[in-house]
């Protein structure tokens, strides 16, 4: 469940990211703008609120806090690590990351 | 609107004064609390790296039972015994017992201080005098008696986050909790000052002088913040005792020690009478029911396996055994420490039955959340993965203060545009060094000192510690006699090898090297081993990338490069 709340968060800064102008250059060049980027800031938060879900599931209320505001830093520390260094990357992470939650999240 | 807008810049001018002031100043000692105090996540995993004789015993499911029988064998007649079962952060078996007495205090003549055996150093000091008797540490699988060599260990890192070395506790306590303080001024304070929270919040633009210094320090305040606050608020709350003394009689009654003590008498009390009426139950024979079947019940009950056991009276119709979990699985539970409200089973020793299930004994509000704070801090309840968050939200509080140190040097020299600073930034930079890079020397050299000081070297503990304040001290004083950018070099450089080369002594010194450890599965020990390396190879990179800076900078005359920085801002 620790990696499913940690993918659901990695997808929501990935998504906070893109609705920034200067991170969207970034990853996709100058000058591309995508459809629906209006909508990346609001679900990016509401994919972080999410991702408490599965931590929710799994401990009690305190213990579920904790694990997601840990996970919640070591989800952001990448996506600014790869911004800086490899930000056309973050595109297809960010492509995967939500197949991989719900496939956790489904798995029996 | 333009007033508002003075008065919001005046504010904003004046957190940033406070901020910068209240960082600098406590800062190096801050820079050394998260330091070790990141370390001592695993203080129980480098302990066990630093006693690489105990690296070879492995858990097994009939630890128990070897330890019962050797109890049985060395102290037969003790009042009580108790276990330390092996767990994920240690592999060994630890049992300890005390005399039919408890006023005579012996002491154990294996250097087993708690769980682990890190030397006599806080032998006799924690527990407020309580008798801990003789100890003796095993192998798990063969119940061999394994001697480590005497070390300070992980404790020694874990202690000095809080309570420094060598100083009266009261007043280190007081040092570290004003710097606690300055800490949480810092974070309001640069919480305020920071304009961009969350547009510069993915921002980090590297090779840009004391920009990327300033991203560095954001990114690193603002990513891992929750865990800032938490640490910072919790660690002002474990030093309430020491900075509002008058503040405890208020929450928890007049003498919290006096009614500690009551809570333990009546405990005692209680557990007298179940003996008493077990004693009654179970008649002359002096026969103990197998252990296992107590432990799997517990198991059982709480879903994971038990931890610590102790007997009283072991071997006598009264005998009573009680079982203590691994970990805590909720924050506003007590951990246990002194038994006092601790989660715990009792069963009649005679028969194997349960007599009585503790549960955690709910407390006030006010007192839960203390509790919790408490538990948070220390993350004893953490299972692997949570500690390594904290572990690295850790890391990243550690760069936090390291690049909000080196920020306020770069800060005043790009103001000087080249000029020489006077004594006071002279001062802030030299001691930056030593205070940063300096550490990561002194507690690599810890670390050395560990495997080339001899094994029986008498107060073995206390040698180690003093190799790491003798490095430290030569670290503050090496860029007095450098030019500042060779002084940084030269120290990164040096931490950076010696930290990197930490698995190499390990393989020279120790059968516990990552060539045993890595196919034996025991990454308990192999982590410390890849850490190290981890940590060495950062360093290391860092000095890479000031070498080329200073090659850089010495291949351009200094008035072209100030032009170029200023055309660019």
């Amino acid at each position: 469940m620790e990696l499913a709340t940690f993918a659901l968060a990695l997808t929501g800064f990935i998504l906070l990211a893109l609705a920034m102008k200067r991170h969207r250059e970034q990853m996709f060049g100058k000058g591309r703008d995508l459809p629906l980027s209006r909508l990346a800031r609001p679900a990016g938060f509401a994919l972080l609120g999410l991702s408490l879900l599965p931590c929710l599931s799994a401990y009690g209320l305190s213990m579920a806090v904790t694990w997601w505001l840990g996970l919640l830093t070591a989800a952001a520390a990448p996506v600014l690590l790869l911004l800086t260094y490899r930000p056309a990357v973050l595109g297809p992470l960010g492509a995967v990351a939500p197949v991989v939650a719900l496939a956790l999240l489904l798995a029996p | 609107m333009k007033g508002r807008k003075g008065q919001d810049l005046g504010l904003r001018q004046s957190m940033s004064w406070l901020h910068g002031w209240s960082g600098l100043l406590l800062g190096w000692l801050l820079f050394a609390i998260f330091f070790t105090g990141t370390i001592a996540y695993f203080r129980q995993e480098v302990t066990a790296w630093m006693q690489p004789e105990t690296a070879a015993s492995r858990p097994s499911p009939q630890a128990a039972e070897l330890a019962i029988a050797k109890l049985a064998a060395v102290a037969p007649d003790a009042a009580s015994w108790r276990i330390s079962l092996p767990n994920d952060r240690s592999n060994t078996l630890g049992i300890s017992w005390r005399k039919a007495q408890p006023e005579t205090r012996a002491r154990g003549g294996n250097g087993r201080g708690e769980r682990g055996g890190e030397g006599n150093r806080n032998r006799g000091r924690r527990g407020g005098g309580r008798d801990r008797g003789e100890s003796l540490t095993l192998d798990a699988t063969t119940g061999a008696t394994i001697t480590p060599r005497e070390t300070a260990g992980g404790t020694f890192l874990y202690r000095f986050h809080f309570e420094l070395y060598a100083l009266p506790r009261e007043w280190a306590r007081w040092i570290v909790g004003i710097a606690t303080m300055a800490m949480f001024v810092a974070i309001i304070s640069g919480v305020i000052t920071h304009k961009k929270i969350f547009k510069d919040f993915f921002t980090f633009r590297p090779a840009k002088g004391q920009r990327s210094w300033l991203d560095a320090h954001n990114a690193t305040a603002v990513l891992a913040l929750p865990f800032h606050l938490m640490i910072t608020y919790s660690g002002l709350l474990l030093f309430a005792s020491t900075l509002l003394p008058w503040a405890g009689d208020m929450a928890f009654g007049e003498d919290p020690r006096a009614s500690r003590a009551e809570a333990r008498a009546a405990q005692a009390r209680e557990v007298e009478a179940l003996q008493a009426r077990l004693a009654d139950a179970a008649g002359t024979d002096p026969a103990m029911a197998p252990i296992a079947p107590m432990l799997a019940r517990a198991e059982r009950i709480w879903g994971q396996p038990a931890s610590r056991i102790t007997i009283t009276d072991p071997g006598k119709p009264g005998a009573l055994v009680e079982v203590l979990p691994t970990r805590n699985d909720s924050l506003a539970q007590h951990s246990g420490s002194g038994g006092l409200g601790a989660v715990k089973l009792r069963f009649a020793g005679a028969t194997g039955a349960l007599i009585d299930e503790q549960r955690d004994a709910p407390g006030s509000a006010i007192a839960t959340i203390d509790t919790a704070l408490g538990s948070l801090h220390r993350a004893r309840f953490a299972p692997p993965g949570l500690r390594w968050l904290f572990f690295l939200a850790g890391v990243g509080g550690t760069v936090m203060v390291g690049s909000g140190l080196v920020l306020w040097s770069v800060k005043r020299a790009e103001k000087r545009k080249g000029a020489p600073g006077h004594f006071g930034h002279k001062l802030v930079d030299h001691l930056n060094v030593g205070a940063v890079a300096g550490l990561c020397i002194a507690t690599a050299g810890y670390f050395w000192a560990n495997r080339l000081l001899p094994a029986r070297l008498d107060d073995r503990g206390e040698w180690e510690i003093a190799c790491f304040l003798a490095i430290w001290l030569a670290s503050f004083v090496h860029p007095l006699l450098r030019p500042l950018r060779a002084a940084w070099l030269e120290q990164l450089t040096a931490a950076g090898a010696l930290f990197a080369a930490l698995p190499v002594l390990n393989l020279m010194t120790s059968h516990a090297h990552l060539g045993v450890t890595v196919p034996a599965g025991n990454w308990m020990v192999a982590g410390f081993d890849l850490v190290a390396l981890a940590t060495g190879l950062a360093l290391l990179a860092a000095a890479a990338k000031l070498r080329r800076r200073i090659a850089r900078a010495a291949s351009k005359p200094p008035v072209a490069t100030h032009a170029a920085r200023l055309a660019a801002e």
